[in-house]
């Protein structure tokens, strides 16, 4: 990986961590938070972006063709995937660690983000797959198709 | 306006639009409503770059820059100026997401027209190959939208799926 991919790939993955946690707060997802309070959190999501991006474009020259060294729209795609992937990745599991106190053993099992409302992604995800575990036979197709 | 006409500011401004719209809805309607819209997003984007693609097998157009003397403020691309392929992915994306959440969608929009302006002033485009990318992608996001109806149940069944280990 060139050293331009990388670069590009570090201003996805941050950039996508922060917008997560910004719309996180919109969403009510607290289980998701890594700083309880709302507009802290938007405020520092809102400053990592801008502070990526500027350290992005200030570092090196950007407008570069993609024979020359620059990314071409199919490798910016899959980097973006790649990127955003472990953002994702990443605040589930950080998100997981820091609310682990956060839990909700009545969460119902086709709350989806809800559940992250009252409690952390680790804990939603244990309650459901042992529901699931116990019950996929008779309510997996109910679930699909009605 | 480097920075604007750069191939990395408006796409990924773009592109984390769309991931936030997925985490963002306050409800489980709007979040349904804008979860199918990101899929419809991603699709329309695909459709509108095989448009272009389409055309520009059939169609060369060489860059303003290679006819005219010109300041040019990005680098030199060697392929077809018409249609501007990043103006029309970007016109057909914002069109989808204008339709699930307004305001966001209108400054994708904003986003969109401020990149294909930015394009033809950096001279590496024609006004015209932005305003028939503009065109391309918005009418491929209105079809999109209506073949978002017949193709329902498939992003549906996706997010469910995802629901089930909380991820929609």
């Amino acid at each position: 990986m060139s050293q331009f991919a990388f670069d590009y790939l570090l201003l996805v993955f941050v950039s996508s961590l922060a917008a997560i946690q910004i719309a996180a707060t919109f969403g009510g997802l607290h289980g998701l938070l890594f700083v309880k309070h709302t507009l802290v959190t938007r405020a520092l999501g809102g400053l990592a972006i801008t502070a990526v991006f500027i350290w992005f474009f200030a570092d090196e020259p950007r407008n570069i063709n993609d024979y020359k060294g620059g990314l071409d729209a199919n490798y910016q795609g899959i980097l973006f995937c790649y990127g955003s992937l472990a953002a994702v990745a990443v605040t589930l599991a950080a998100s997981s660690l820091v609310n682990r106190r956060m839990r909700d053993g009545e969460a119902p099992p086709d709350e989806g983000f809800d559940a992250l409302r009252k409690t952390s992604y680790y804990s939603a995800l244990k309650v459901i797959l042992v529901f699931w575990w116990r019950n996929w036979p008779t309510r997996m197709k109910q679930y699909f198709f009605g | 306006m480097e920075l604007l006409v750069s191939d990395y500011l408006v796409p990924v401004g773009m592109a984390l639009t769309v991931l936030a719209l997925w985490f963002s809805a306050p409800d489980r309607a709007t979040r349904m409503k804008q979860q199918i819209g990101v899929f419809a997003a991603l699709t329309a984007l695909g459709l509108s770059s095989l448009a272009v693609f389409v055309i520009n097998s059939v169609y060369f157009r060489p860059r303003p820059f290679v006819d005219h003397d010109l300041t040019l403020l990005f680098y030199q691309p060697t392929d077809s100026s018409f249609p501007a392929n990043s103006v029309a992915a970007a016109f057909g994306l914002a069109t989808v997401v204008w339709s699930v959440n307004r305001p966001v969608g209108i400054s994708l929009l904003l986003a969109a027209f401020a990149w294909g302006f930015a394009r033809v002033y950096s001279g590496v485009h024609y006004p015209s190959d932005v305003l028939a990318a503009a065109a391309i992608g918005i009418i491929v996001g209105i079809l999109v939208l209506k073949l978002r109806d017949l193709l329902g149940p498939i992003p549906v069944w996706v997010i469910k799926a995802a629901r089930l280990i909380c991820l929609a």
